[in-house]
C-alpha cells in the first residue's frame, strides 16, 4: 500500500503560496530518494497563484513554483501526516482550534535551525525590500530543512 | 435536502451523440439516454436538479439527417421527462467533442458541483446524494468522486494489483479512517465514468492547465477527454519524480509482485502526491458491488 509505505510531512502556512510551497518543493528535491513525501497546505487561502517575483527568486534556489496551486489543509491530510511543520503561531492556533487531537504532530519548522520559533510572512509589494525579505526567508526555510535528519 | 438547495448546488452534464451498432443506420431513438436520466434522477433523489443534454455537433457534418432526427427525438423526450417531473433541457450552444461541450457547460455553470453523466450509464441503486454533497462541502480536498461500474475487488491482493500498466488507475486504496462519513478509496485518474466533480477545481485549475497542454484544436475528437486529463496528471507526476524516466516507460508493474509497495520510491511518491493534490476519489470500498451499469458496450460512435 502506497499510503503505508510513504511517510508524509506537511508544511503549513497561511496562503500556501510562499513559505510552505517553497518548503514542499525544497524538501522533495533534497530528500527525493527517501520514503518521505512533503506536501504543503494553507490555513486561509487568499491568492490563486504564487507571486511572479517569488517564483523568480525561488528559481535562484532551483525551486520551481510557477505551477503550484494553493490548497487548504484538510482532515485527511492531517491524519495522513506524521509531522505538520508550521511557520508561525497563527498556524498553531489554527491547529488547536480545528484539529486539537492532532496537536502532537505539530512542530515549528524553525526549531530545526535555532531557538527562535517563527518564520514570518512577507507582504506582497513592489519594493526592493520585498525581494530581499523573500530571499532571506527562503534561506531561512532551506537552512531549517537542511538541518532535518530523516531516517 | 430541500429541493431548491439541491438545485442550486448540483447540476447534471449529459453529453450525447448519435450511436451505431455496427455500420447500420444510427439509433435515433436512443433508449439509453432515457434509462440513464431516469435512473440517476430517481436513485439520486435529484428532484428539480437540472440535466443539460449536449449534442456532439461534429455528427451534423457526418450525417445531417440523422443528427436532425436525433435532435427531434431528444426534444420530444424532454417533453416526456417534463411530464415525469424531471428537469431536462437541450443546450442551445454545443461543441464538436465531449471536451468542448464540457468546457462550454462549465463556463455557464453556477452550481458548486456537477454530475458528469455520459448518456449510456444506468444507476442501479439508491445513493444518499445529500450525504455525499455534505461530505464534499466539509472536505474540500475531494474534487472528484467517481461511481464504480466494477465490483470492488474482494481481496487486498486484487486491490493491490490495480497498480499495473494495464489498469486505468495506478492506485486504489480504501480509506480506513473514519474521517469521511462515506466509503472512499484513493485513485489516480479522472475518467469519463459518472462522477461528481467540484466545479471550482475543474474550471479554475484543470481546464486552464489542459488548454495550455493540449489546446482544444489539438485535442483528438471522440472519447479523449479523460486521456487528455491523464496526460496532464502524468506530467504533474513527472514533475515530482527524480528517477529521470517517464512513469509509463517504467517496467510495469513497478515491482515483481504487482504491488506498488516495494516499487520505485520516486514513482510511488508521485502517484500518492498526485492523488492528494488533485483530490481524486472513488465512491466505494473493498467488497462493494458495482453501482452503475454501462449500457453502451454494444455500440460504437459514428
Amino acid at each position: 500500500m502506497i499510503e503505508q509505505d510513504i511517510n508524509i510531512i506537511s508544511f503549513l502556512c497561511t496562503g500556501n503560496v510562499f513559505r510552505s510551497a517553497f518548503c514542499e518543493k525544497y524538501f522533495n528535491f533534497k530528500f527525493s530518494g527517501s520514503r518521505y513525501l512533503a506536501l504543503s497546505r494553507g490555513t486561509n487561502l487568499f491568492y490563486n497563484l504564487v507571486d511572479d517575483r517569488v517564483v523568480q527568486i525561488a528559481e535562484n534556489h532551483k525551486i520551481f513554483l510557477k505551477e503550484h496551486r494553493p490548497i487548504s489543509i484538510s482532515e485527511d491530510i492531517v491524519i495522513l501526516s506524521s509531522k505538520i511543520l508550521i511557520m508561525d503561531n497563527s498556524h498553531k492556533q489554527y491547529m488547536l482550534e480545528n484539529y486539537p487531537q492532532y496537536l502532537y504532530k505539530v512542530q515549528y519548522l524553525r526549531e530545526f535551525y535555532d531557538d527562535t520559533l517563527e518564520i514570518g510572512d512577507v507582504k506582497r509589494s513592489n519594493s526592493k525590500a520585498f525581494d530581499e525579505n523573500v530571499a532571506n526567508t527562503f534561506t531561512l526555510l532551506s537552512n531549517s530543512i537542511d538541518n532535518m535528519i530523516i531516517e | 435536502m430541500n429541493s431548491d438547495i439541491l438545485k442550486n448546488k448540483l447540476n447534471v452534464f449529459v453529453p450525447t451523440h448519435l450511436v451505431h451498432s455496427t455500420s447500420d443506420s444510427p439509433l435515433v431513438e436512443n433508449w439509453m439516454i432515457i434509462e440513464c436520466i431516469r435512473s440517476f434522477h430517481y436513485y439520486l433523489g435529484l428532484q428539480d436538479v437540472k440535466f443539460t443534454i449536449f449534442m456532439d455537433v461534429s455528427h451534423k457534418r457526418k450525417n445531417l439527417q440523422g443528427f436532425n432526427a436525433y435532435k427531434t427525438f431528444l426534444l420530444s423526450t424532454i417533453e416526456v421527462f417534463k411530464g415525469e417531473g424531471i428537469n431536462v433541457c437541450l443546450a442551445t450552444k454545443c461543441g464538436e467533442s465531449m471536451r468542448e461541450n464540457y468546457e462550454i457547460h462549465l463556463q455557464s455553470c453556477t452550481t458548486e458541483y456537477v454530475l458528469f453523466l455520459e448518456h449510456d450509464w444506468k444507476l442501479k441503486k439508491k445513493i444518499d446524494t445529500e450525504l455525499i454533497l455534505d461530505e464534499m462541502d466539509k472536505h474540500r480536498n475531494i474534487n472528484y468522486l467517481k461511481l464504480t461500474n466494477q465490483g470492488m475487488p474482494l481481496t487486498q491482493k486484487l486491490y493491490n494489483d490495480i497498480g499495473t500498466n494495464q489498469n486505468w488507475n495506478w492506485m486504489m486504496e480504501e480509506i480506513k479512517s473514519d474521517v469521511f462519513k462515506i466509503h472512499l478509496s484513493r485513485i489516480s485518474f479522472i475518467s469519463g465514468n459518472p462522477h461528481i466533480q467540484r466545479v471550482e477545481f475543474f474550471k479554475d485549475y484543470l481546464v486552464p492547465k489542459l488548454s495550455k497542454l493540449i489546446p482544444l484544436n489539438k485535442h483528438l475528437k471522440g472519447e479523449q477527454w479523460e486521456k487528455d486529463l491523464k496526460s496532464l496528471a502524468t506530467m504533474y507526476m513527472d514533475s515530482f519524480r527524480k528517477c529521470n524516466d517517464h512513469i509509463t516507460n517504467h517496467q510495469w508493474p513497478l515491482t515483481s509482485d504487482g504491488n506498488f509497495g516495494n516499487g520505485c520510491i520516486h514513482c510511488q511518491k508521485s502517484i500518492l502526491a498526485q492523488h492528494l493534490n488533485w483530490g481524486v476519489y472513488l465512491y466505494g470500498k473493498i467488497g462493494m458491488e458495482a453501482i452503475i451499469d454501462h449500457l453502451g458496450t454494444w455500440c460504437r460512435k459514428s
